[in-house]
């Protein structure tokens, strides 16, 4: 009885599991084949969009510039790349490396008739 | 140090309540016997007082036996009195999950709600939370209006799925869908990771854990708070304590727990290998998919509509810049808001008799195990697809399909740059780790078609 009982368990584990991984899969695959569809889509779309506009404005001197969107969209890895690379010299500052230890060095200052407070100090024996 | 302190009072006042405790029924006797004495002395001097008529008409209660009872009232009306070992072990655990909120910093914004729920909720005679009235997977109405505590009625918003679906409209708007749309076979990787979800699952059920339960644990591998929540405060409510908190705590172990696994299942050749750059995802792509996605994912599978259907909605706002107000109050006042009455809440179900038991524990180590296989499952299977695609992908990406948002995808780009230190895969990770969020929720709604 009882493993009949086990059994059915297992039976219905197994069902559940196996066909739950599959579901997900089998969405998600679905979504990915949308997914793919769609960026084609976008892409054709963005591709075109410039065919359009490159036809329709007067040609100028600043026509690239005018007419291209922000940097930062059209910008592609490379640039980016490079820009980032550009950056981190900069913030790296290449140049000599210091120690960045920044110490008071006391100055020692010898003895001498000349900086001897004796001499400078008025004598008051001679007042009296 | 001020933690330390803390903690240190906080054992004190317990040492020093056990002898109170221990004491309070012999202080009780010895109270009741003197005001007894009292009584019986009072009744000799009437009896023997020179106005017998008086005497008999007019016998005044003593003063000494109401001050006895309304003193004993009060003893045992104490959560002193009603104190047992298993309440002191509850309060303990609070205060370890409070230090590991606080001092540790594990995922603190659920953590230390939770654990403070658990502290309210373990005191005797707080009355704030009642399991009683959701026994049976059921509200009951008239336990309801006898006598319900502040936890109970903040519950409901648990027990009507309504706090994870209100998470999950923040947690769109905090995601960008970019790098997953950007690749789309991202999203078969957050298929995998949810290997660990399924194994869980054949593990519990072994355990004779019912499917239910099962299934309420085996998502605990999905790393989805609120996914967890839904699942489990339908399937198997009365696991919600040590549910949550295994969850939430493994989600903040993340980065403990992957590294090891990624690295025993990848060489160091193939930790290094980089990434072509993802093409741009424009703003009107943005907007499209959550739309398509709401509604295929809900036509297919109909109980997944509300996280489904919240997360894009959420994500939809983000995106569309039109209501950027609703956004940002997504983002910040409604998660703030839910993340407390959530964590108070779900640490309040975590009461002596529900948490101290076998399965508590059996819970923390399925809980580990299914962790552990998710994130073998997202790095297999990269590697599997390795093999058959031109452009190589990182197989470390994989293991960010395990949905904790963003730790799994800072954890690739750790373990990635160990071995190239110029290698930068937290974007590429990124797509597998949004796409985790969304096998996690279809999986828990088919387990939610069939077991439900």
């Amino acid at each position: 009885m009882i493993m009949e009982i086990l059994a059915i368990e297992w039976a219905s584990a197994f069902n559940v599991i196996g066909f739950s991984f599959l579901m997900v899969f089998l969405l998600l695959i679905l979504i990915v084949f949308i997914l793919n569809i769609l960026g084609k889509f976008f892409i054709s779309l963005e591709k075109t969009a410039p065919d359009r506009t490159e036809k329709e404005t007067i040609p100028t001197e600043n026509t690239e510039t005018e007419d291209t969107a922000s940097p930062a969209e059209e910008a592609s890895g490379e640039i980016i790349a490079a820009i980032s690379m550009a950056l981190y010299d900069y913030f790296s500052e290449k140049h000599d490396k210091e120690s960045n230890i920044v110490t008071i060095k006391k100055v020692n200052k010898p003895y001498s008739p000349w900086n001897s407070k004796i001499y400078g100090l008025n004598s008051l024996d001679n007042l009296g | 140090m001020r933690t330390k302190t803390y903690l240190f009072s906080l054992i004190a006042i317990f040492c020093f309540c056990i002898p109170i405790n221990a004491s309070a029924p012999a202080v009780a006797k010895a109270v009741s016997e003197i005001g007894t004495k009292a009584a019986a002395a009072d009744k000799i001097v009437a009896a023997n007082s020179t106005t017998p008529e008086t005497s008999q008409e007019k016998i005044v209660e003593p003063r000494t036996e109401s001050v006895q009872d309304t003193f004993i009232d009060f003893l045992e009306s104490t959560g002193f009195a009603n104190m047992n070992w298993g309440t002191l072990f509850m309060l303990f655990i609070a205060c370890v999950l409070l230090y590991l909120a606080i001092v540790k910093k594990f995922e603190p914004l659920l953590l230390l709600p939770i654990a403070f729920g658990m502290l309210l909720s373990n005191i005797p005679g707080g009355e704030l939370y009642h399991p009683d009235i959701f026994a049976d997977g059921k509200v009951h109405w008239d336990l309801f209006r006898d006598g319900a505590g502040l936890f109970d009625y903040l519950y409901l918003g648990v027990k009507l799925e309504i706090y994870p679906c209100l998470i999950f409209i923040g947690v769109g708007a905090m995601t960008d869908f970019g790098p997953m749309i950007a690749s789309p076979k991202s999203l078969i990787l957050g298929a995998a990771a949810q290997l660990g979800v399924f194994v869980a699952f054949i593990l519990a059920a072994g355990l004779e854990f019912t499917l239910q339960q099962s299934a309420s644990i085996g998502i605990i591998g999905g790393a989805d708070g609120p996914t967890a929540i839904f699942l489990t405060s339908k399937l198997a409510p009365e696991l919600l304590g040590p549910i949550a908190i295994a969850a939430y705590s493994y989600m903040a172990l993340v980065p403990v727990i992957q590294p090891p696994i990624m690295r025993l299942l990848t060489t160091k050749k193939e930790r290094g290998i980089r990434m072509k750059q993802m093409r741009p995802v424009s703003r009107t792509e943005k907007i499209v998919f959550p739309i398509f996605a709401s509604v295929l994912i809900s036509f297919l599978l109909p109980p997944a509509t509300p996280l489904i259907g919240c997360l894009m909605l959420g994500n939809l706002m983000k995106e569309t810049g039109v209501v950027d107000r609703l956004s940002k109050a997504a983002q910040n006042e409604l998660m703030n808001i839910v993340t407390i009455f959530l964590g108070l809440t779900v640490g309040a179900t975590a009461t002596a008799t529900s948490f101290l038991n076998l399965q508590t524990i059996e819970i923390m180590l399925l809980g580990v195990l299914a962790f552990a296989f998710g994130t073998a499952g997202g790095v297999l299977l990269a590697k599997f697809m390795n093999l058959f695609t031109k452009e190589k992908m990182n197989p470390l990406i994989g293991s960010a399909g395990v949905s904790a948002v963003p730790m799994a995808a800072r954890v690739s780009q750790v373990v990635g740059q160990e071995a190239d230190p110029c290698n930068y895969l937290l974007m590429h990770a990124m797509g597998p780790n949004v796409a985790g969020v969304i096998g996690t929720a279809v999986a828990a709604g088919l387990m939610l078609t069939m077991l439900g």
